[in-house]
């Protein structure tokens, strides 16, 4: 063969296969002719211009008569057999549209990209501290870590702040009707949005004379605060605005796209930004206190590692400088990515699995129903293949109906999703970042289309292929003359079986991670947090003004109020306290025993520290052990006193009793040792997952600093809903003083409630997803069993006739239904353990192989899918031998 | 049985109308066919391989030509040839294009030269 003709036989491998069977051997044979007829060169080359260009026309309109007849086919025979499309493609709409709603939050959280520009290189630096987790630093840690580190483009520190807007005639704030708002704000030093790499879409971003002590009084707004009390008005740039009782000049408007993760996520809420304006000669700079968080943007070509190297190599100079303000520090980056991001990974990640296994489930199952249905066209494929029609030609239809179905199943599912998506939004809990921003996008969309077609493919091949390999391997003659006597034979059962075999080990899978989910989820609620939450509201307040700036004001301020809401209807205890247990908030001081010191007072073990007033113990329910508590008599004046709880107690002291002893908490100036007078119950204080930390409660009068915010704690009796107060709770807090905004108004079951929102939320998707899995594991078994019952009716009336007891009979298709089921239970355990590490941070109180759940479990899976083949077993038993044999 | 009415086949397109005009005076294989065309044409309709096959499997499909078993001389024969011939579905369609072209020039006369 001549290199022309090679070529031309590659040039027809553009054209479709069925039309080069048909036309090859001519359309070769007239090419050599035109070969001989073209002369020289230049023939030649306008003969192969010419028959290039007519290949390439009409390759594209063979390929689509070829699809166009294919669908029309495909069309003409799902519409005869209408149930089985229905129920095919609505299978597949729900495994597609939940697939696609879990990959919109998946792609919306995880994937998206951040809204910093290089944000690989943006990382957040916490204080590795020898005795405690990672956490915040101080500034003067902070100051030397930016005059001494040289990989980083920038570094910037961040402070909370709460700031009580008050109305201004000069400015728009308080068109929203509202004269005075309290919104989240954070402090930052003046690189903090250049170390993100965003600038203001109006106005200017800080500068560096901006961050000073003496003029820090400016803020830049988020885009939604701008909107909302500002009317969007660009004129408020440069106008005077009243925080907290001074006067703030804004500077601009941060963009709208800007979804500040970084303060969103370390300040939920925030919405307001203002200069951090400290120096290292300001009390708030203690080289012990550490309440900043500080991020970091690493320099090009420098490595995480180099980077962390660094600050590590910071921190040490600092400790040796400073002994006894450090206790062998390190850095520890993050890169922000895996800081807010990371914690919703697992979860994510779990449903995402759950819902792609949900999905081969429903690919098993409509492969299944697809094979029953292809041992009907055993005969229709017989004829065509003697007919001529080549089996990549039938393959190319198969799949093609298969196509149809997909398409149809995931344009369906696609509508699901978007609903599906909107539904996960709006009751997805806050700790999934970024969740309000999750759309069904171009991305999402693609992956609903790649996934039907991919999904069309698996489950479309197995009965293909069974098709072609049975009509294939015989003689067309011989299928057509046995045609109505085939099908259910060994080959295709075991086709059947090995699908719900995957079925059953996969929704065992499921069941057992939902089972642990569950269990885990009951331990938690058994967890004795250690108070009463019940009838519990919780009224936080933080006074802003000048009036309050003294410890003596405020705690006049706050026996008021706790006075005038004891008198509210209904109401048995009204406790404050600065600082709630299980509310995430963190108030850590050192504890040093009288006559035990540290040489190194960092290394004093640190206890949550909350300072109360009022009935505290009374309206938490939190039970004195030992000892007294506080009375009206300890206030300021009167020697200090403490009460600490039951760990603390037996930890620090566990060969003698510690009341009478002394402690100082915290240390420094006017901070006294205190007397420990009681003991009381522990509480849960950082989740009820977490161990009992260190505890310890002084009065708030006898504290050595004054704290502005405290929370109300208000007790009703039983069967009364808190709630039902808040409205007279405001009423009491605007009597005493109209210009102090609450902060949040809420139950304390409510805060308990939105602990548990992320594992409820995984819990009941993955339940859900459990439960629709085990569903279609049944439904298979149950059609696959049923159609061989129905195929052997023959044989089944011939053992009969022979003298077969029904019995046996039963037995025989319940043994035949249940050998795939326990080979896919077994199959299910296996994965289930493997997998099972996958999930350990979200188990309580269970261990991943938990033998109870494990149990449950498999109890559950075996009596299903026993019921589900006694069915077909029972309509087995009961063929007449007379009626079948006679058909 | 009702009339064949060959009016949903027009206009046919410029190949399959040289192809049935090339079939209309016997039977030909396919490359005899391209020959017929260009002949006739001075070259000005070329139907290559692809296009000519493409054409005559469509015209097959709709009956309108159909393949023959008989062959020429073994001695002329070529055994990868397929040869065609029009059918009579074919042949009416084909006079019914001829008919409706010879209107049209008719029409375009008048316009062109004031006269038929």
């Amino acid at each position: 063969m001549s290199l022309n003709d090679r070529f031309f036989r590659a040039l027809m491998k553009l054209l479709p296969a069925e039309f080069r069977a048909d036309y090859g051997r001519e359309m070769e044979s007239q090419f050599r002719a035109e070969q001989r007829e073209a002369a020289g060169v230049t023939g030649m080359m306008r003969l192969w211009v010419a028959t290039l260009g007519d290949v390439i026309r009409t390759a594209p309109a063979e390929h689509l008569d070829i699809l166009s007849r294919d669908l029309s086919y495909a069309i003409r025979m799902l519409a005869r057999r209408p149930a089985l499309a229905l129920a095919t493609a609505m299978t597949l709409a729900l495994g597609i549209g939940a697939n696609t709603a879990i990959f919109s939050v998946v792609n919306g959280v995880l994937l998206s990209p951040l809204p910093y520009p290089d944000a690989d290189r943006l990382v957040t630096i916490q204080e590795d501290q020898s005795d405690d987790e990672p956490g915040t630093t101080g500034f003067y840690s902070f100051d030397a870590l930016r005059s001494q580190q040289q990989s980083f483009d920038r570094l910037a520190a961040l402070s909370g702040w709460s700031a009580v807007l008050r109305a201004d005639p000069s400015t728009s704030f308080g068109a929203g009707g509202q004269d005075t708002e309290r919104v989240n704000g954070v402090r930052v030093t003046w690189e903090y949005f250049r170390t993100l790499g965003v600038t203001p879409a109006l106005g200017r971003d800080f500068e560096a004379g901006d961050d000073h002590p003496d003029h820090r009084r400016i803020v830049l707004l988020s885009d939604g605060l701008w909107r909302r009390r500002f009317n969007a008005d660009p004129g408020v740039i440069g106008k005077p605005i009243s925080i907290n009782s001074a006067t703030y000049t804004i500077a601009g408007v941060m963009p709208r796209s800007l979804n500040e993760l970084v303060s969103g996520r370390l300040m939920p809420g925030s919405e307001i930004w203002t200069p951090l304006g400290y120096t290292t000669a300001l009390p708030p700079s203690c080289r012990s206190c550490r309440h900043i968080q500080v991020i970091g943007r690493v320099r090009d070509g420098v490595t995480m590692e180099q980077a962390q190297a660094d600050a590590t190599r910071v921190y040490q100079s600092l400790a040796q400088q400073f002994p006894t303000d450090y206790a062998s520090p390190a850095a520890v980056l993050t890169p922000i990515r895996d800081r807010f991001l990371g914690p919703a990974r697992p979860v994510l990640l779990l449903l995402w699995a759950a819902v792609g296994l949900l999905l081969l489930m429903a690919c098993a199952n409509i492969a299944n129903l697809l094979l029953i249905r292809a041992s009907e066209r055993e005969e229709e494929v017989a004829i065509r293949r003697a007919l001529g029609v080549s089996p990549s030609r039938l393959l190319r239809q198969f799949l093609t109906e298969s196509m149809v179905l997909a398409v149809m199943g995931g344009a369906v599912g696609t509508v699901l999703a978007v609903w599906a998506t909107r539904l996960l939004v709006a009751n997805g809990p806050d700790e999934i970042p970024r969740l309000q921003e999750v759309s069904v996008s171009g991305r999402v969309l693609l992956y609903a289309i790649v996934s039907s077609v991919v999904t069309g493919v698996i489950f479309g091949m197995a009965p293909a292929r069974m098709l072609l390999s049975r009509a294939g391997g015989r003689e067309a003659a011989a299928v057509l003359a046995h045609a109505t006597r085939t099908t259910a034979g060994p080959a295709a059962w075991r086709h059947r079986a090995a699908l719900v075999g995957i079925n059953v080990a996969l929704s065992t899978v499921l069941l057992i991670g939902s089972g642990l989910l569950i269990r885990s989820f009951v331990m938690l609620l058994k967890v004795d947090p250690g108070f009463d939450p019940h009838g519990v509201l919780t009224m936080e307040v933080e006074l802003s003004g000048g009036q309050y700036a003294e410890l003596p004001q405020i705690a006049s301020f706050y026996d008021r109020l706790a006075a005038s809401l004891a008198a509210l209807p209904g109401v048995t205890a009204v406790g404050v306290s600065t600082n709630l247990p299980l509310t995430g908030s963190i108030d850590q001081w050192g504890i040093t025993i009288e006559g035990r010191p540290h040489a190194n007072p960092e290394e004093a073990p640190e206890a949550d520290r909350y300072g109360v007033e009022a009935d505290y113990f009374a309206a938490m329910q939190v039970p004195l052990l030992r000892g007294r508590l506080f009375t009206a008599a300890d206030g300021p004046g009167a020697p200090p006193v403490v009460v600490i709880g039951k760990t603390t107690a037996e930890r620090l002291w566990p060969d003698e009793d510690p009341i009478g002893r002394r402690i100082t908490l915290a240390g420094g100036p006017n901070n006294p040792p205190r007397t420990i007078v009681g003991i009381v119950g522990d509480v849960r204080h950082n989740g009820l997952h977490l161990p009992v930390s260190y505890q310890a409660y002084m009065p708030q009068s006898q504290s050595p600093w004054p704290q502005s915010s405290m929370t109300m704690l208000i007790k009703v009796g039983d069967g009364q809903d808190p709630v039902s107060l808040a409205a007279a709770a405001r009423e009491r807090l605007r009597a005493i003083d109209p210009q102090q905004p609450i902060i949040r108004l809420r139950s304390y079951d409510g805060i308990i409630s939105t602990l548990m929102a992320t594992r409820r939320f995984t819990l009941v998707l993955l339940a859900a997803f459990a439960a629709t899995a085990l569903l279609l594991a049944i439904v298979g078994l149950y059609g696959a069993l049923s159609y061989v019952v129905t195929q052997r009716q023959r044989e089944i009336g011939v053992r009969v006739a022979l003298g077969a007891d029904r019995a046996d009979i039963r037995r025989l298709v319940i043994v035949q239904g249940l050998r795939p089921v326990a080979i896919g239970i077994a199959v299910g355990v296996v994965i289930a353990a493997a997998a099972g590490q996958l999930i350990a941070t979200l188990l309580y109180g269970v261990t991943a192989t938990d033998a109870m759940t494990y149990g449950v479990t498999l109890t559950a899976v075996a009596l299903s899918a026993t019921l589900a083949c006694w069915l077909p077993a029972r309509k087995a038993a009961m063929v007449e031998p007379a009626v079948t044999l006679r058909a | 049985m009702a009339l064949f009415d060959p009016k949903p086949y027009l206009p046919l397109s410029p190949a399959l109308w040289e192809i049935l005009v090339a079939l209309a005076d016997g039977d030909k294989h396919g490359y005899a066919i391209g020959k017929d065309v260009a002949r006739r044409t001075n070259g000005d309709v070329t139907l290559r391989a692809t296009t000519l096959y493409s054409v005559l499997k469509r015209a097959l499909e709709d009956g309108l030509i159909e393949e023959t078993r008989e062959r020429p001389d073994p001695a002329l024969d070529d055994e990868r040839r397929r040869y065609y011939r029009l059918s009579d579905r074919g042949r009416k369609v084909a006079v019914a294009e001829s008919e409706r072209l010879a209107a049209t020039l008719k029409q375009a006369r008048v316009k062109l030269f004031g006269r038929s």
